[in-house]
C-alpha cells in the first residue's frame, strides 16, 4: 500500500515536470512582441511595420493607411489588406487632401504629398508613401481625419483615427 | 563505526543494485546536461555570430536561406542582385558601409567566396573584432591583392594542411560533380587567424576574380562594366545610435528595400529566432526525454532502496537494540539515497560533458562553429542542488519505513 502511495507521488512528479516543460508557453514569435502587440495581433492579425496606427481603407481586406506623426509631420504608408501589411500598395494620387477633426472639434485641412520610395522604384503617380507637414500637428495627440484615395482601381474613402487606428469591424454598427 | 562507513559498507554489500541505480541516474543526468549544453551553445553561437553582420542585402527568396548562405556558408543564394541597386542602397544615410560578395563556388568541400578586399581588413566578424593574419592568432601571410590570389580560413588551412604558396582549382558549384575551373590556379597568400565562427571554414578570393574565371565568359565583362555587374549579396553595416544600439531606422530601410522587386534586406538577428522556432520542438522533445529518463532512474533508485531495506530490517533492528535512535536509522537510509544520487550526478556530469565534446567536434567539422565541452549551462549550475533534492525525495519513503522498523519484531529468530 505504501509502495503504491510512492508510485502515485512519483507519477505526480513526472506529470508536474512534463507540465512545466510543455505547458503554458507563449510561442517565440509572441515572446518577441510586447503584450499589447500580442493582443492586437490576436484581435486583427495585422502588424504595423512602421510602428504607426493602421487604418483600414473602407475594408480591412482592401488595404490600410499606416499613420505616424513625428515632429509636426504626418507620415502615411499605404499597405496591403489582411495580413499583408508588410507590402506596399501604390496609388496614382499625387496628393491626398485630408479633413482633420481635432480633439476639441476644430477642423483643419492637411494635404499629403506623394514621396516616392526610391529604393522601391516608386514615382509620383505610382507611390505608396505620403507626407504632410503642419505646425499644429506638433501639439496634437489625437484626431480623426477623412479623405479620398484611388486604391485598387477605385476612389475610396479613408478614415484615420489617430492614435488608435480605424478598423470597421470594431465599429458599434459593424454587425 | 561512523555513519559514513556504514553507508559505504551497505552500498558495497548491494553493489549490483547500487551500481545500476547510480548508472541509470547518470544516464538521465548525462542526457539532460548534454541536451541543455548543446542547445544553449547553439543559441549563443547562432545569435552571436549573426551579430557581426547588421544586415545582409540579398536577392528575393527565403530570408533564412540568405542568412545561412551569407553568414554561415551553408545552403545556396536564391539568386543575384544588380550592382547598381547595391550602390543605390549604399547611398542611404543609414548605411555606413557595404561589403559585396559572390557565392556559389567551392573547393574540397569548403565554400569559395569572392568578396571585396575590405572584408579582410575592415569587416567586424564580431563587435570590434577584425580578421588577423598575425602568427600569434594562428594566421599567416597577407590579404589577397587582385588576380588569382586567395586567403583561407583557419579551419580550411588546418584540415587541408595548406601552406602559403599552395594553389587550387575552384569548383563551379557546391555539389559533388560540379565542373572544375582547371585553368585557374589560385594561390594562397594568406591564412586567417582562428575566429571560432563559420568564416574559419571558407576560402576567399577577390570579387573581380570571380567574373574572370574560366567558363565565366558570359559574365566576364561584369568585372569592368558596373552597369551589368551582378553580385550574390552584400554585408551592410548600419549606423548605430550613441551607445551602440541598432538604429530603429533600419526597419524603414528594410521596408523600403523589400518593396523593390530586385532585392531584400535581411537582419540575421530577426531571422535566426525563426530557425530556433522551427527546430525548437526537437530540443523540447530531447529535453522531455532526458527529464523522463532522470525521473525513471529516480524510480529505479526508490525500488533499489526499498528492496535493500527489506533485506536489512534485521540489521537495522540490531543497530536500534545497540543504541541507535530512530533518527539515526532514518538519517542513514536518507543519506544512502543522497549519496547514490550524488554519485549518479557526478558520473552523469562527466558522461554529459563527454557527449558534448563528441558533439562539439562534429559540429565544428560541419559548420565551423566553436562549441565547448567545458561550457556551463543552467543544467550544470542547478545539477547538484537538484540531485540532492532528488535523493532526499526518493529516500524519504524508505527512510520513514526504516524509522518505523520495530526492534522486537525484526529480531525474532528466523529459523
Amino acid at each position: 500500500m505504501k509502495l503504491n502511495l510512492g508510485m502515485a507521488v512519483l507519477a505526480g512528479l513526472i506529470a508536474a515536470a512534463m507540465a512545466a516543460s510543455f505547458g503554458c508557453r507563449r510561442s517565440d514569435e509572441e515572446k518577441a512582441l510586447p503584450k499589447q502587440a500580442v493582443a492586437e495581433k490576436a484581435d486583427h492579425g495585422h502588424e504595423a511595420h512602421h510602428k504607426g496606427c493602421l487604418n483600414a481603407i473602407e475594408l480591412c481586406s482592401v488595404g490600410h493607411a499606416e499613420v505616424k506623426v513625428e515632429d509636426g509631420v504626418l507620415r502615411c504608408w499605404f499597405v496591403g489588406g489582411e495580413n499583408e501589411t508588410d507590402k506596399s500598395v501604390r496609388v496614382p494620387d499625387e496628393e491626398i487632401r485630408l479633413t482633420v477633426r481635432l480633439d476639441g472639434g476644430e477642423e483643419k485641412t492637411l494635404v499629403l504629398a506623394a514621396k516616392p520610395i526610391d529604393l522601391a522604384g516608386e514615382k509620383v503617380g505610382d507611390c505608396s508613401y505620403f507626407e504632410g507637414m503642419a505646425d499644429w500637428l506638433k501639439d496634437v495627440n489625437r484626431f480623426s481625419a477623412t479623405g479620398k484615395v484611388n486604391c485598387k482601381g477605385k476612389e475610396r474613402t479613408i478614415r484615420i483615427e489617430f492614435p488608435e487606428g480605424y478598423d470597421p469591424d470594431d465599429q458599434p454598427d459593424a454587425k | 563505526m561512523s555513519l559514513w562507513r556504514i553507508i559505504l559498507k551497505s552500498l558495497r554489500q548491494h553493489w549490483l543494485s547500487t551500481g545500476m541505480a547510480v548508472f541509470s541516474i547518470a544516464l538521465g543526468v548525462a542526457l539532460l546536461v548534454s541536451v541543455v549544453s548543446l542547445r544553449e551553445q547553439a543559441h549563443h553561437n547562432f545569435t552571436q555570430v549573426g551579430l557581426g553582420v547588421d544586415a545582409v542585402l540579398g536577392p528575393k527568396g527565403s530570408p533564412l536561406q540568405i542568412v545561412l548562405n551569407a553568414v554561415y556558408h551553408l545552403e545556396e543564394m536564391p539568386g543575384k542582385i544588380k550592382w547598381t541597386y547595391y550602390q543605390k542602397v549604399l547611398k542611404d544615410p543609414l548605411v555606413v558601409e557595404g561589403i559585396p560578395f559572390c557565392t556559389g563556388h567551392s573547393y574540397a568541400g569548403f565554400r569559395v567566396n569572392a568578396i571585396d578586399g575590405r572584408f579582410l581588413t575592415d569587416f567586424e566578424y564580431m563587435p570590434d573584432k577584425h580578421f588577423s593574419f598575425r602568427p600569434e592568432d594562428g594566421g599567416q601571410g597577407r590579404p589577397f591583392g587582385a588576380g588569382e590570389e586567395a586567403v583561407a580560413g583557419w579551419e580550411v588551412a588546418k584540415e587541408l594542411g595548406l601552406r602559403l604558396g599552395n594553389s587550387f582549382n575552384p569548383v563551379c558549384g557546391v555539389k559533388a560533380g560540379d565542373p572544375v575551373h582547371y585553368k585557374n590556379n589560385i594561390r594562397f597568400v594568406g591564412i586567417l587567424g582562428r575566429t571560432g565562427t563559420p568564416h574559419d571554414r571558407a576560402i576567399y578570393i577577390p570579387l573581380t576574380t570571380f567574373y574572370t574565371l574560366e567558363g565565366h565568359e558570359a559574365v566576364a565583362r561584369m568585372a569592368v562594366d558596373e552597369e551589368h555587374r551582378e553580385i550574390s549579396g552584400a554585408y551592410l553595416k548600419i549606423r548605430r545610435l550613441p551607445g551602440g544600439a541598432m538604429n530603429p531606422g533600419i526597419m524603414d530601410l528594410k521596408y523600403n528595400v523589400n518593396q523593390s522587386p530586385e532585392a531584400q534586406i535581411v537582419v540575421p538577428n530577426e531571422v535566426l529566432p525563426s530557425l530556433f522556432s522551427i527546430i525548437g520542438w526537437v530540443d523540447n522533445t530531447l529535453l522531455a526525454i532526458a527529464m523522463l529518463v532522470t525521473l525513471l532512474s529516480a524510480l529505479f533508485l526508490l525500488v533499489s532502496l526499498l528492496s535493500a531495506l527489506r533485506e536489512r530490517r534485521r540489521d537495522l533492528a540490531l543497530m536500534r537494540s545497540l543504541g541507535a535512535t530512530r533518527r539515526t536509522v532514518f538519517g542513514l537510509v536518507l543519506s544512502e539515497s543522497v549519496v547514490m544520487a550524488m554519485l549518479g550526478g557526478m558520473l552523469g556530469l562527466v558522461m554529459g560533458h563527454t557527449i558534448v565534446a563528441v558533439g562539439a567536434y562534429f559540429i565544428r567539422v560541419e559548420t565551423g562553429l566553436r562549441f565547448s565541452e567545458m561550457y556551463l549551462s543552467w543544467a550544470d549550475v542547478f545539477l547538484f542542488p537538484a540531485i540532492v533534492a532528488l535523493g532526499l525525495a526518493v529516500g524519504a519513503m524508505p527512510a520513514i519505513q526504516a524509522y518505523r522498523t520495530g526492534v522486537l519484531k525484526n529480531l525474532v529468530p528466523v529459523s
